[in-house]
């Protein structure tokens, strides 16, 4: 080693102490500095999920949100006391969806720009489409919140969140098995120990809604008895997926919901 | 060497806190589980038959062609309102339909009418006399055609035209076999309580084509068509004596199966038509027996004690299941053919009784005794999964229609002691009295119409 060799070593390891003595220091005083960080946000949980998925601006926003006047704070029309509707040629069309045949009055439903404010317009649709009193009184449920604002967030001001893929599934799940169930219960076969039998398949589901065609259909729970509803079963399943589409869902979520499991039962009369 | 090796170390830290959060994500994203959509079994399809349309109305044997086209179309509609899966529309009320419509149906116009289903069809007079009926079903939601059929009938054979479309409508819905192109054997009653004339007599599934088959001279009891339709076998007590007979249809003939002191009784075919199953009792005690349907030497099945009687085959005769009050009480029993290894089947409160096996295969159908009634049930062939399918004062006899899906059986009024012929779905639904000119018993559900 010769002498400019020793003075760059003994510079170099100056430095290396010089900066890890720095290091040290800012990290030893950097707890006790107050950061810039945004303000905690208020978060309600609730025991179930609103219509209307919101919480709080993390920016705050001057302009009001749009979910926040939508007309579907009006109270539900009676529509959802009509018995079902007939039948109707249009319902097969698999292109335009066809528009409900009732509106709210006075107050037309102005199409959100967030896909989370498009529940409550779909669940007013499927009250208007023929469903089961149980899908009616959910749409009740989820119309009533959206129009009292509940689970909205503490602030009431804020512009709806993303929802959480739980989240959108759960309103899948309301909203797809509420629409195939009318069509499932006017083709299911009866027979002894149809009970037992189980019609499964996957959805694939195009972003409009629409069915693009169904894939792994399996059957269980066939026996003697009930032999001779197999194919009848299935073909039932698949008809009702198909009179039932296009599907009110939304497109931002497609990922989720683009194959979607579902399992087709029928329970013996009484 | 060793620089490379902090730098890939180094890299690592880095990495893995990423990958932790993605893995955490990952894991916070499940599969979506599957959805069920279930529904109550309690409506029914409604299907719309208007009148089928003819080519240009003929008269031919069996009436005008477009009368005919009414006349099915009701008979059609008449069958499937008599399933438990139908609430048919029409003909009356609805407008006819034409020629072109028959394969072009207007969707939009049945839509309207409710109509889930649609049947179409036309009646054509062929040169050689005979009748083309066509029949076609169609799903109106779907706009999809399910069944296009045609049948080249005699005349006099129009009504099994019917008979046929309905059937072929009925399996493609309700994924059964047809049963609807078939006949029934049973006793026609007349007379006062005490003094019942009982006479052999023969109908159509919907009780069409009624025919006396003996005069009432003699008692009849227990008849049961042949496979063929050729033949029926029944009990009478012709000279006081009760015995076994075959009467041969077309030639109107009977023959006796088995000559016997003693009296012989509750006979059965065999699937094959080639041997019958029949009891007989000597000196109190009552064993079944089977014998060729061509006569001989019959074979020993049981050899208990007490009564042993109502034996009827599973559909592939390789076993037979009867009645037998050997525990004290009438109970049901399986054995082989043969009559090995008889075990019984029936527990529980009350007695059974007059078993049938289904042409299915999967149920047996009896009579329960208790309670004060006398109630048409099913179980397994192993006597699980019992249940009562009527609750009246007297039900019994149970026989099933040729899909195994249907069963007739007669019930008796308390007080006037009047009979009549019923039928109900296997599921328990749509329990119904079928029409006959007179009271009828003892109903027996022959086979598809060959």
């Amino acid at each position: 080693m010769d002498r400019a060799e020793q003075a760059g070593l003994g510079v170099a390891i100056i430095g290396h102490v010089a900066v890890f003595v720095a290091l040290s220091v800012s990290l030893l005083s950097k707890t006790e500095r107050a950061t810039p960080i945004n303000p905690p946000m208020a978060v309600e949980l609730i025991a179930e999920t609103a219509a209307v998925s919101s919480a709080p601006d993390a920016v705050l926003d001057a302009s009001p949100p749009p979910v926040a006047t939508e007309p579907e704070v009006a109270p539900l029309p009676p529509i959802a006391v009509v018995p079902p509707p007939k039948l109707k040629i249009d319902r097969v069309q698999p292109k335009p969806k066809p528009v409900a045949p009732i509106q709210t009055p006075k107050k037309p439903i102005v199409k959100p720009t967030l896909p989370a404010a498009s529940k409550p317009q779909s669940k007013l649709n499927l009250s208007m489409r023929d469903l089961s009193s149980a899908a009616q009184q959910e749409a009740t449920r989820a119309t009533e919140r959206a129009g009292t604002g509940k689970g909205q967030g503490k602030s009431g001001s804020g512009t709806p969140a993303v929802k959480t893929a739980a989240e959108v599934r759960r309103d899948i799940r309301v909203s797809l098995a509420a629409e195939i169930l009318p069509y499932w219960k006017r083709c299911v076969p009866d027979g002894v120990d149809i009970a037992l039998m189980e019609t499964q398949l996957d959805l694939r589901i195009n972003p409009d809604g629409s069915l693009a065609g169904v894939s792994n259909v399996a059957q269980t729970g066939v026996n003697d008895s009930n032999r001779a509803q197999q194919q009848r079963h299935k073909e039932c399943a698949i008809k009702a997926a198909q009179l039932a589409s296009p599907f009110k869902l939304d497109p931002a979520s497609h990922d989720v919901w683009k194959l979607w499991p579902m399992a087709f039962k029928a329970t013996e009369r009484k | 060497m060793t620089k490379l090796r902090l730098m890939i170390a180094a890299i690592l830290c880095a990495v893995a806190p990423v990958a932790a959060v993605m893995a955490q994500a990952t894991a916070t994203a499940p599969a979506p589980t599957r959805e069920i959509v279930e529904a109550v079994v309690d409506s029914e399809m409604t299907i719309a038959v208007p009148p089928l349309a003819t080519p240009q109305p003929m008269e031919t044997a069996a009436g005008n062609t477009e009368m005919l086209g009414r006349q099915i179309a009701a008979i059609i509609a008449s069958d499937l309102d008599g399933s438990s899966a139908f609430k048919p529309v029409g003909p009356s009320g609805l407008r006819a339909i034409n020629m072109a419509e028959v394969t072009a149906p207007a969707f939009g116009e049945w839509a309207g009418k409710n109509a889930e289903n649609l049947v179409h069809g036309f009646v054509r007079a062929n040169n050689d006399a005979t009748l083309t009926v066509g029949c076609y079903l169609y799903d109106v939601s779907l706009k999809s055609e399910l069944v296009r059929q045609g049948f080249v009938v005699g005349p006099r054979d129009w009504r099994r035209a019917a008979h046929k479309c309905a059937d072929a409508i009925y399996a493609r819905l309700s994924g059964e076999s047809p049963f609807f192109d078939s006949r029934i054997a049973y006793i026609a009653e007349t007379g006062p309580k005490g003094n019942r004339v009982k006479r052999l007599a023969i109908m159509d599934s919907d009780g069409a084509n009624h025919r006396f088959i003996t005069n009432g001279q003699a008692l009849a009891l227990t008849p049961r068509f042949s496979p063929d339709y050729k033949s029926i076998l029944y009990l009478s007590y012709l000279g006081n004596r009760p015995r076994i007979f075959i009467y041969d249809i077309a030639a109107g003939k009977q023959r006796l199966v088995t000559e016997s002191v003693n009296q012989t009784f509750s006979p059965r075919w065999s699937p094959d038509g080639k041997s019958i199953l029949y009891s007989m009792a000597i000196g109190g005690n009552t064993d079944i027996y089977r014998i060729s349907a061509n006569g001989g030497v019959p074979q020993q099945l049981t050899n208990g004690p007490g009564i042993e009687t109502g034996g009827s085959y599973s559909p592939d005769g390789t076993k037979i299941v009867f009645e037998s009050d050997r525990s004290g009480s009438q109970q049901i029993y399986v054995m082989n053919a043969d009559g090995s290894s008889q075990q019984r089947i029936s527990f529980g409160a009350g007695s059974h009784a007059t078993p049938e096996w289904s042409p299915r295969g999967d149920l047996i159908a009896f009579t329960r005794i208790g309670g004060g009634q006398f109630r048409v049930g099913v179980f397994t062939p192993a006597g699980n999964s019992e249940r009562l399918l009527t609750s009246n004062w007297q039900d019994e006899a149970p026989t099933w229609s040729p899909n195994g899906r249907v069963i007739q059986f007669f019930r008796t009024a308390q007080g006037s002691g009047k009979t009549g012929v019923w039928q109900v779905d296997v599921t328990g639904a749509k329990e119904r009295k079928i029409a006959t000119p007179v009271d009828g018993s003892d109903p027996s559900w022959g086979p598809l119409l060959p």
